[in-house]
Parts: structure tokens; C-alpha cells; sequence
């Protein structure tokens, strides 16, 4: 196992206020400096996963996002800015999270994730968070995950409604446990306040430092249901399809 | 995502004798027939993209013997993907 970095003055100085979190402490701040994430896509999730994951002060961010900003884009996508309509997102989130936390190691990748560079990406990081759009890219990632045996944070959210579960392959349900097939129900538009997309993409970060960390109960085999327009959630126990395409052959 | 069908409720409640999960996919049917394109019409089994659970645990048996008692719970989950 790698030795985890030292924290500097200046790392202790910024990240003080949540060390003080009694089961994470410094050397949770140390395992998540150490600690490496592939966000797919930066839109109204992916970005507030990637601005929390920055300002708790991970190490390392990949973040995979095509296309340029459209205005259509502002109401949610906390990453970008109205001054860059019509270039590209990966710059807008380049300069912003950067301007935000210059001491991570940041690469954006000017793609969104599919099956020709989930397997490149996936092995250069040790955790997922996926918040695509569509379940074709889900797949890919998720089918990678499984392949390399890293763990997964899968959010996503329609109009007043989300959900989240972690998934960590051979232990949990992968996606195609809950999701055989491409779902035909989806659409690629949607209806989505930034404020829903932001309240399941903070609670993804937090599973993902508690996953990093080895603290909490992070929400492995349990789909958290979100309900705003009543405020209730509910966790719910999601159960492994033993014929499943992707991880039977794991159990 | 599937409240259009049942004009924007969230919640139904059934009073249904015998209760089986059988029963109340009739019932559901019978109160909002869109939902009928969601299910296989004869097993009553969802499509691929939805995930029934009863209180909180994952239906995996949709055989018309799985009873439900009082104050049990369906709730049906449809594959969600926003981001």
C-alpha cells in the first residue's frame, strides 16, 4: 500500500474545521489527499460532486465532459459561466475548479464517458462517481467499475425526485443488477431544478469521502430515495440479479 | 416519473381483499390503466426499468401467491439517469 502524504501547513489550516470530525480526522484528510475520482460529466450533479470533493480537499480529479456551455446549461451547472457560452465546458470547469482549490490535481477530458475510453479512464483513479445523463454511458462505466473492482457512486435525479446508491462490485448490485437493460422510459432532456440536481450530488460526494475514508455507513446494497416535492426519503434494500450480464461471473 | 399516470399522486391507497401483490397490480390497473404498459399483463412482473419494493425490500418474486399484509407499502421505482 502506498504511504499516504503528509498534510502541509497550509493543508491543515484549510481542512481543520472538518478533521475535527471525530471518526475522520487526520488521517482521513490524508487518505483523501491520496485518493483519486473520476467524475462522468460536470452538468448539475457532477459539478456540485466536483466542487464539494474539491473543497474537502481530494487529491486527484478526473472529469470527463464534452461539448461547449449553452445557456440552458445555468441553471444548474455550477461550473459554468455565462462569459463562456459557446466554448468549451471542460474549460470552464478547468478554470473554475482551479480557481477553487489550486493544490488538486485536475485533468478534464473533453469527452463524455463511452465504451472506447470507460477502461482508460476507470483504471487511473480508485473511485467512480457517475452523474451522465444517459444510461448508455452509465453502462460503460459501470461495466468497467466491475471489471477493475472499483467502487461506485451512482446518483441521478428527475424533476423533484432522486437517488443514490454505492456499489462496490462483488459485494453489492451493479447497475445492471437494478437495470438490465438501457432503460426505454429515459430521456436524454429532462425536467431538473439546480437545487434538486445539488442535493443528491452533495449527498454522492459525502459517500464518496466516507468511501475513501473508511468512515460511516456509505449506502452499499441500499437505494436512497429522495422524494422534495414531500421531502421524505427512504432507504430501500436493492438485491444482486443472479443472471446478471455484468457481475454474476463475480459470486 | 410515472405521476403523470396517476394525475400527479404519489400515494394510493388500497383497500383490497385477499391482498396479494396480484390483487393490488389489478387494483392499480383498474384506478390508472396507463401504468398497464409498464407491467407484463400476465405475470404482472415490471419492465426492466422499474423496481418494486414492499416496505423497504427489493420484490424479486411477483408470483400471484406473495401476499401483502395490513399497511404494507409498494412502491415502484423507475430507472432514473439525470444529471
Amino acid at each position: 500500500m502506498n504511504r499516504l502524504p503528509d498534510l502541509t501547513p497550509e493543508d491543515y489550516s484549510i481542512y481543520e474545521w472538518q478533521m475535527w470530525v471525530s471518526s475522520f480526522g487526520e488521517l482521513g484528510q490524508r487518505k483523501l489527499k491520496n485518493a483519486s475520482v473520476l467524475i462522468s460529466r460536470c452538468g448539475g450533479v457532477g459539478g456540485v460532486v466536483a466542487l464539494q470533493l474539491a473543497a474537502a480537499g481530494i487529491g486527484n480529479m478526473i472529469i470527463a465532459h464534452a461539448g461547449n456551455v449553452r445557456h440552458s446549461d445555468l441553471n444548474r451547472q455550477l461550473l459554468m459561466t455565462h462569459d463562456w457560452i459557446g466554448k468549451p465546458r471542460s474549460e470552464s470547469i478547468q478554470r473554475r475548479l482551479t480557481e477553487f482549490n489550486p493544490r488538486m490535481k485536475l485533468k478534464v477530458v473533453d469527452q463524455n464517458i463511452s465504451e472506447d475510453n470507460a477502461e482508460e479512464l476507470v483504471s487511473q483513479v480508485d473511485i467512480v462517481v457517475d452523474c451522465a445523463p444517459l444510461f448508455q454511458e452509465r453502462f460503460a462505466m459501470n461495466s468497467q467499475c466491475v471489471a477493475q473492482r472499483k467502487p461506485l457512486v451512482e446518483c441521478a435525479m428527475y424533476e423533484l425526485e432522486a437517488q443514490i446508491t454505492s456499489m462496490l462490485p462483488g459485494q453489492t448490485p451493479c447497475l445492471q443488477c437494478l437495470y438490465p437493460e438501457v432503460p426505454a422510459i429515459w430521456k436524454r432532456q429532462f425536467p431538473v431544478f439546480g437545487a434538486v440536481a445539488g442535493t443528491i450530488a452533495c449527498l454522492a460526494a459525502m459517500e464518496t469521502i466516507k468511501i475513501v475514508a473508511q468512515i460511516g455507513q456509505p449506502l452499499f446494497g441500499k437505494l436512497l430515495r429522495c422524494d422534495l416535492n414531500s421531502m421524505s426519503f427512504k432507504t430501500l434494500q436493492i438485491q444482486r440479479r443472479t443472471d446478471c450480464n455484468c457481475c454474476s461471473h463475480l459470486y | 416519473m410515472l405521476r403523470d399516470i396517476s394525475s400527479g399522486k404519489a400515494d394510493i391507497e388500497m383497500d383490497i381483499q385477499p391482498a396479494t401483490y396480484k390483487q393490488a397490480f389489478n387494483h392499480l390497473i383498474e384506478l390508472y390503466p396507463g401504468f398497464a404498459e409498464h407491467f407484463d399483463p400476465e405475470s404482472a412482473r415490471p419492465r426492466s426499468y422499474l423496481s418494486i419494493f414492499r416496505n423497504s425490500e427489493q420484490l424479486t418474486d411477483f408470483s400471484a401467491t406473495i401476499c401483502l399484509l395490513d399497511l404494507d407499502e409498494l412502491l415502484i421505482v423507475p430507472a432514473l439517469a439525470g444529471g
